[in-house]
């Protein structure tokens, strides 16, 4: 019934972006703070939209310049799982040297290429022979987006400016084609299994701070390590993306995102079944993604199709995805499935046993929240950045009062998740739990929660994954891993591309020879393909 | 109006359209679809070139008819009578014109579809939406209804599903049937997309939901199809027509129209309501 949904922001042309948008007060309320000077940091789990509201905001930007003089520079990092050089400072120099490239071909592209000659030939690395031609610097990114080839590879960065010179470049080009400043939005910003990663990126995000240059990213939930200069209360806003599933609008707001795509028989299916399409929404906690994947598989949308991609979908393949991180960063095996095993055996258990004595109690309060106090060991925090990461939990907030005046952080369980384990009917579990699910209502976990101190115990200090050491692994994994459609697959399989290395070292040639493949849809799948890996690699 | 009234098929039928678009340059075409040169036969009169075209389409019919189809037929058919039903209850309204002039092309839409040629089928899908839209959105603008049926005043279709003022718009739902106004939002956009996609048909543009056979044969997955679209136009032309009406029917018109309004509408609980069912709990 429905026609392949776009699931990824990198499957739509920036300047159709605005035409997918559904403004949401929430969201647009992060796109207007993302305009203004304040950095901002956006977080939230896989699919929950953050590379749509960056690129809503680089478009309407763009479409103001003329009156703002304010130029939005996106840019996204999500190859950075591939560097593998061996400059201890490769994702900093990598960054700046795709940043630089970046700019030069926006002022190109928005026509401001009179910026004066020594600075661009410092953003360029080296004098710029010809329009088109790529750079020292574009040349230098690429070296480091190979590195995974042969690890540990040299590459000469004496052309790369230092931060200073950089700041000092862009104030001069500001100057001279009368912009007022640049506002950019770095996307994938901070890889979540590589930590040394993640303190580049926010030690340079604090640095490149200036009148002439704002900073704004999109983070995954799981990113901690912020290095030494950054403070996070300080030098940004964090703001977390999740949608109020308690919202009087939300499902509304969540029948908006999948009308914009939907074709008219499956908007009809929708607004004829709107029970089903409600429990649906509640069951995906506010991740229009997992929204419009759970859609596609429920064929008729009636009752039955709903209830067996609930049962299907939240207790098989949201876990094998979580559970595949452990497969991927084996570092982490023992908190994965700690986590998985706390939310199976405690949180849903507890949560569903609560939802049950009220229901029989006649009271009118239902619950989808848990409270974990402040001062559980640090184990059970990354395996909660973990859940968050998958989506199976959301973070609300944070110095939460429970009883005994403990304080502690407040979190969300997948409503999927609680449904697809009653023994009865889906459908209405939901619909009982959402017209009573109030916040006030959480299960608490205290500090000292035996199952707390096993794993802390168990796993000792966090060690930080290696990912040059399973990267080689990885990029063998057959492309089946990856989370794009059937079709895709198949078209990857007739080009006889197998495994992810395969598939990352293809041209946009190689993709034209499937057949029925024309020029523009061959690149819409190698673009599709190729975020995808990187998202796999991600973590 | 009556279901299936011979004498009225005739109002506006495009045999003109037909005989236009095969006899352009681009060779022999019917139904914008091109058809094999053995059609005709070459060297063929026009008579027997017809003459062939008729076979083909008497051909692709049985070939609808098949009793494997008659589910798909007999639902698509129901709008006819839901259109009858809503007639008779409307019978003394000035844009009730309007309304018969949608179930008779709507009639003239099953039949092309069934006899192949389905761009005709799906054009004409679109003009019945369109109709009943006009004649829910005039019914509330007299001036400008006088005008439209003294032939002064054109269809314009952004105004009719104007998010503001258009017959779907919450206002226009507030004035008739404020009790279903949170409905009407979703039933807009779907009334935009089902134009949107019958639309391609008009203008021939590279298919993208409509996809068309290049010939004039029996197309199962395009007739299928055709019967898809022709469910959610039925949908969404009953939501405009019980918002516009369902309150200012008398009790014995209500139960005229009842059958047609649970059928379709039966999924809201004020409507359900009204005609004496359940509380959703």
């Amino acid at each position: 019934m429905s026609d392949e949904f776009i699931i990824r922001t990198e499957d739509v042309r920036p300047e159709a972006i605005l035409d997918l948008f559904v403004p949401i007060q929430h969201d647009r309320d992060l796109i207007n703070r993302l305009k203004s000077t304040t950095p901002i940091i956006i977080e939230g789990s896989r699919g929950t939209g953050k590379s749509l509201l960056l690129r809503v905001c680089e478009q309407e930007q763009f479409n103001d310049f003329e009156k703002s003089r304010v130029l939005p520079v996106y840019i996204s990092f999500s190859r950075s799982s591939l560097l593998n050089s061996r400059d201890p400072r490769q994702f900093q120099h990598w960054m700046l040297a795709r940043l630089c490239s970046r700019i030069i071909r926006l002022l190109s592209q928005r026509g401001l290429a009179a910026a004066p000659t020594r600075a661009m030939a410092i953003l360029a690395g080296g004098d710029i022979e010809r329009p088109g031609k790529a750079t020292r610097l574009e040349k230098l990114s690429e070296e480091f987006e190979n590195s995974y080839k042969v690890p540990g590879t040299s590459v000469d960065t004496d052309c790369l400016p230092s931060i200073d010179t950089f700041k000092d470049v862009i104030e001069d080009i500001c100057e001279a084609v009368n912009i007022k400043r640049m506002n950019v939005l770095f996307d994938e910003a901070a890889h979540i299994f590589r930590p040394e990663q993640q303190r580049q990126f926010f030690t340079m995000f604090r640095d490149l701070r200036s009148p002439y240059m704002t900073c704004n990213a999109a983070v995954y939930p799981g990113v901690t390590s912020y290095g030494d200069s950054f403070e996070s209360s300080h030098d940004a806003q964090i703001e977390s993306l999740h949608r109020d599933i308690t919202a009087r609008d939300y499902v509304d707001q969540m029948q908006e995102i999948v009308f914009k795509q939907a074709n008219s028989r499956l908007q009809e299916a929708i607004s004829r079944r709107r029970n089903n399409f409600a429990a649906l929404a509640y069951c995906v906690s506010g991740n229009p993604r997992m929204l419009l994947k759970t859609i596609a598989l429920s064929v008729g949308f009636g009752t039955n199709d709903v209830e067996k991609v609930v049962k299907e979908f939240f207790r098989g393949a949201i876990w094998s995805e979580h559970s595949g991180l452990a497969e991927r960063y084996p570092g982490h095996k023992e908190l994965i499935d700690w986590g998985r095993m706390f939310i199976e055996r405690y949180v849903i258990k507890d949560t569903n046993e609560k939802n049950d004595l009220w229901n029989k109690e006649v009271k009118s309060e239902r619950t989808c929240f848990f409270w974990v106090q402040r001062d559980a060991p640090e184990a059970v925090r990354e395996a909660l950045r973990l859940l968050m990461y998958t989506g199976i939990v959301a973070r609300i907030d944070s110095g939460i009062i429970a009883t005994r005046r403990e304080l502690g952080t407040r979190y969300a369980v997948s409503i999927g998740c609680l449904a697809a384990d009653v023994r009865g009917q889906v459908i209405p579990y939901v619909t009982d739990l959402r017209r009573g699910l109030t916040i006030k209502r959480f299960t608490e976990y205290g500090a000292n929660l035996p199952e707390f101190s096993r794993i802390a115990r168990s796993v000792g200090n966090i060690v930080e994954a290696d990912l040059s050491q399973v990267l080689t692994g990885l990029l063998s994994k057959p492309i089946d891993v990856l989370d794009i459609s059937e079709y895709q697959k198949s078209a990857l399989h007739s080009l006889g591309i197998g495994t992810l290395g395969k598939a990352l070292g293809s041209t946009e040639a190689k993709f034209k020879e499937a057949p029925y493949i024309g020029p523009k849809r061959s690149r819409r799948i190698m673009n599709v393909v190729q975020a995808a890996i990187f998202e796999y690699l991600s973590g | 109006m009556k279901l299936l009234t011979p004498g009225l098929l005739i109002v506006r039928h495009q045999p003109a359209d037909i005989c236009g678009e095969s006899l352009g340059d681009g060779g022999p075409n019917v139904d914008g679809q091109n058809l094999p040169m053995t059609a005709p036969g070459a060297g063929g009169t026009h008579k027997e070139y017809l003459e062939g075209l008729h076979k083909r389409c008497g051909d692709t019919l049985s070939r609808s008819l098949d009793e494997r189809y008659s589910a798909q037929t007999g639902q698509s058919f129901a709008l006819a009578s839901d259109f009858d039903r809503w007639s008779d209850v409307l019978s003394g309204r000035a844009e009730n014109t309007l309304f018969s002039r949608a179930a008779h092309e709507y009639l003239l839409s099953i039949l092309s579809t069934a006899q192949g040629q389905y761009r005709n089928g799906f054009k004409s899908l679109r003009l019945v939406l369109e109709l009943v839209l006009q004649g829910i959105y005039l019914s509330a603008h007299l001036v400008s209804l006088s005008e439209w049926l003294s032939n002064s005043r054109d269809t314009n279709w952004a105004a009719l599903i104007d998010s503001e003022t258009g017959a779907l718009s919450k206002g226009f739902c507030n004035a008739f049937f404020s009790d279903i106004a949170e409905e009407v939002r979703p039933i807009q956009t779907i009334a935009t997309t089902l134009y949107r996609e019958l639309s391609e048909c008009i203008h021939g543009n590279m298919p993208k939901y409509i996809p068309l056979p290049d010939e004039l044969v029996f197309h199962e997955s395009t007739f299928l199809l055709w019967h898809a679209k022709a469910e959610t136009v039925r949908y969404v032309i009953n939501f405009g027509l019980a918002m516009r009406y369902l309150l200012e029917l008398t009790a014995g018109q209500r139960s005229r129209v009842e059958s047609t309004v649970i059928d379709e509408l039966g999924h809201i609980e004020t409507v359900r309501i009204i005609f004496g069912g359940p509380r959703s709990s």
